[in-house]
């Protein structure tokens, strides 16, 4: 099953992994990212943490924040989760065949794939800086010409700053299965959310940009935690890597989403991205090194 | 028309749990290591019940849809249930 912790001289480089995890999941929260993108690179470039093994713990990361992140959206409503359960057929598979993918594949392919997603988080949080969203979900569709299906999947919530209730419907429904395969693969082969994939697939569909985030968030977990199955029976995760990322994530997360409503996250968006770039050039470089030599 | 099953705070609180199982687990872990003792099998049983908080909602989920019979979305629950099966074996393999 798990690889133990080997009992002694790790205390130091388990606190930095658990004050990097608080990091990642701060910022991450702050930025509205999950902290698996920034996890991976910390790992492997500060604690030289071998690919997989970074991988694994990020994942266990992902599920820490969703976990979290669900305890709220859950209790108000937010969540659709026939939705959220029917996608999940496909985004679960499409996760463990990418973990499948991923334990085959060797390190620098994987350095040089997750660069990749870098750059493109990257570029993502410059788009929607410069104001460039979603396009916001139809509300109050009509009724008519409902399939079963809509209505089975149809989902409202409060909303308090509108001060009514949001009614929404579903559609798009062989284009989210589809769509989704490609979000759990990159879960299960990279060890991050896939929140970039998730949430504008959930817009597409037509669900509000808060219901999309929510049942997004829910999901991830879901399909996070079919990965981490994968990987717990090959024996994959190392306790102690994966348990401090998971308390530092939680910690982070949590301390991001109190302080977030009172900090100027602008600045802290370039600081990101900037991040992003130098940790893709570097794993790129790392990876094209490793296989040139 | 039948009520739909709206079992969100359930959820919530199986997510609550979870969460709350794993971090005791890290820090009987710590205090474990603390007294010398080797924290390896709680972190463990840790990372174990956070892998296993979301699967143990979906299987909540199916035995709220079951109860409701809303027999559409107790099939989906089921293809669920039983891909993250197959995800465990395939796993093994």
């Amino acid at each position: 099953m798990l690889v133990p912790v080997e009992a002694d001289g790790l205390f130091f480089e388990i606190l930095g992994i658990f004050l990097t995890g608080t990091l990642a999941g701060f910022l991450g929260a702050l930025v509205g990212i999950g902290g698996g993108v920034l996890m991976v690179p910390a790992l492997t470039l500060l604690f030289h943490v071998p690919m997989h093994q970074a991988i694994t713990s990020s994942l266990v990361g992902v599920i820490a924040t969703s976990a979290m992140g669900a305890t709220a959206y859950l209790k108000r409503g937010m969540v659709n989760l026939r939705l959220a359960y029917l996608l999940e057929t496909t985004t679960v598979a499409g996760a463990v065949a990418g973990g499948l993918l991923s334990a085959s594949l060797g390190g620098p392919t994987l350095q040089i794939l997750f660069s990749i997603l870098l750059l493109v988080t990257g570029f993502n949080l410059i788009r929607r800086q410069l104001g460039v969203q979603p396009a916001e979900a139809r509300e109050e569709i009509a009724a008519t010409g409902d399939t079963p299906w809509q209505s089975i999947l149809a989902g409202a919530y409060h909303d308090p700053r509108e001060q009514r209730e949001i009614r929404y419907r579903a559609g798009h429904l062989p284009a989210g299965l589809l769509g989704n395969i490609g979000a759990g693969a990159l879960s299960g082969m990279l060890g991050v959310g896939g929140g970039l994939i998730k949430v504008p697939i959930l817009t597409y569909m037509g669900l509000p940009v808060k219901a999309a985030t929510a049942t997004s968030n829910y999901m991830i977990g879901i399909t996070a935690g079919a990965a981490a199955l994968v990987y717990l029976g090959r024996g994959m995760i190392v306790a102690g890597t994966a348990a401090p990322v998971a308390a530092g994530v939680l910690l982070g997360a949590r301390l991001g989403a109190l302080l977030q409503p009172h900090l100027r996250s602008i600045t802290l968006l370039w600081i990101l991205v900037a991040v992003l770039t130098v940790a893709a050039v570097n794993m790129g470089w790392e990876a094209l090194l490793e296989v040139l030599s | 028309m039948r009520r739909r099953w709206s079992g969100s705070a359930w959820l919530a609180g199986v997510h609550w749990a979870g969460v709350g199982a794993t971090l005791l687990f890290f820090l009987a872990g710590v205090a474990a290591a603390l007294l010398q003792k080797d924290p390896a099998p709680l972190l463990q049983a840790g990372v174990v019940t956070l892998v296993l908080t979301p699967l143990t909602g979906v299987l909540f989920a199916l035995m709220g849809f079951i109860l409701q019979r809303e027999t559409a979305m107790v099939l989906v629950g089921l293809a669920l249930a039983g891909i993250l099966l197959v995800s465990y074996w395939l796993g093994g393999v």
